[in-house]
């Protein structure tokens, strides 16, 4: 059974609804969460392919939440880095150091407002593709 | 006794029935919104069949949640073919209600409107004269509404509307513009910018320097610190220096930061602890008090080291 599931995460339901829409096009069954403990348990219940979040603290730079997604236990048997979930933040530009914290707790990859809507479309799909080979 | 039970009742049963309609009204206005957006995104995308075409929209409100939609897609998405949006928010005279809706609105919802009128790609041309009216309004928010949807209601004459302007810009209001530039709703050249002697268009100029890194400015940058008079130019040209991490050892940026009052001189030096300058550059250019303070910036937990090679 192939795994289309994607979960978003931002605090504001309007971005959401863009990633949201975009990712329907891709043909992948996006979940949104307001908050991050929702997130967490959607993705320990859905086992998505990939996590988009729209939102990072400036201060706090949310880390500590991108380390609480990564150590989730893995939803396949043997642990493969191909078959963890890409986690990819889509934020309004931030500070070096900030983008580079993200970067050391496990975000996979990052993008900033506004977003190329044929750009991320492209991305979600290779993502997609990926996760099934 | 039992009036008074009646009473309470009758309050706790209109409350409930509000909260009951505002809810029912929240999600109806939800379910508008991401039946808009689905069809906004649909109109961006050449190669997919666009869903059921909208036709005109009657009610004044699903028209205001439809414009609340093109604003949300707009700012924050770039590049698009977004002819079709063109026609649909022409159909429903999108500008034209938000114009009509202005004199009206409260000073919070006029900033609202007038954000939303400048993420419309077709604004009304009949438009202009009203934003120039309130171009010239006491509130500074008001102000850059009107400027703002002004560009993008005219991207050619960018640099005429900058340089026209009466007012001081802000650095808030400058990215809002930049963010205008990076997505390629407006566009300035940046030679003519660093050729005028307008306040704000050299502002704007050394704030494009530093969101898109162009490092062949240095010249213009040093002309800046030596003719200019305004100390919030002198040190924004210097902060534009830092970020393109040239050296800063000429005598009259010395003789710039020497006479900088002595908060902003700390705030310089936190700015190139972060930037990687080595302290050996920074004791060559800041007074002995600051380069301690660098030191401990430098050596504390709250700075670390990314840059390799200081400068």
């Amino acid at each position: 059974m192939t795994n289309r599931h994607i979960v978003i995460y931002s605090p504001h339901r309007a971005p959401s609804l863009i990633v949201e829409e975009i990712a329907k096009y891709a043909r992948c069954e996006a979940r949104c969460c307001t908050s991050p403990e929702q997130t967490i348990d959607t993705v320990s219940a859905t086992r998505p392919f990939l996590i988009i979040l729209l939102n990072i603290c400036p201060i706090i730079n949310g880390a500590r939440f991108i380390s609480r997604l990564r150590s989730l236990p893995s939803p396949f048997p043997e642990p493969s880095s191909r078959q963890r979930p890409t986690i990819m933040v889509i934020a309004w530009q931030q500070a070096e150091q900030t983008v580079l914290s993200l970067l050391e707790e496990g975000v996979d990859q990052y993008m900033t407002f506004p977003i190329c809507v044929n750009r991320l479309y492209g991305k979600i799909s290779t993502l997609l593709k990926n996760s099934h080979q | 006794m039992n009036t008074l039970y009646t009473l309470y009742i009758i309050v706790v049963g209109c409350i409930i029935l509000y909260l009951f309609v505002c809810n029912r009204r929240s999600c109806r206005h939800h379910a508008l919104r991401q039946q808009y957006t689905s069809l906004l995104i649909s109109t961006l995308f050449d190669d997919f069949p666009a869903k059921e075409p909208l036709s005109e929209i009657r009610t004044l409100k699903n028209r205001t949640i439809l414009a609340q939609s093109v604003h949300t897609l707009i700012s924050h998405t770039y590049g698009c073919n977004n002819l079709e949006l063109k026609q649909l928010i022409r159909d429903n005279n999108l500008s034209r209600r938000i114009l009509r809706q202005l004199p009206a609105a409260s000073v919070h919802r006029k900033c609202r409107l007038l954000s939303q009128l400048s993420s419309l790609i077709d604004t009304d041309p009949q438009g202009d004269s009203v934003l120039e009216k309130y171009l010239r309004h006491d509130n500074h928010n008001l102000r850059i509404g009107a400027l703002i949807a002004l560009l993008a209601a005219n991207p050619s004459k960018a640099a005429n509307t900058l340089s026209a302007i009466e007012f001081r810009l802000q650095p808030l209001d400058i990215m809002r513009i930049i963010s205008l530039i990076r997505q390629g709703r407006i566009t300035v050249a940046l030679e003519p910018l660093f050729e005028s002697r307008n306040r704000n268009l050299l502002m704007l100029s050394m704030a494009l320097v530093r969101t898109f890194g162009i490092g062949i400015v240095d010249k213009q940058l040093y002309n800046i610190i030596r003719a200019e008079q305004d100390p919030d130019l002198i040190f924004d040209a210097i902060y534009t220096l830092t970020y393109l991490k040239r050296p800063l050892r000429h005598r009259i940026i010395k003789e710039c930061i020497a006479s900088m009052p002595e908060l902003q001189r700390k705030r310089l030096c936190r700015h190139l602890s972060v930037e990687g300058y080595s302290m050996q550059s920074i004791n060559a250019i800041l007074p002995h008090p600051e380069s301690l303070y660098a030191k401990r910036l430098i050596t504390s937990f709250k700075r670390q080291l990314l840059q390799p090679q200081a400068i």
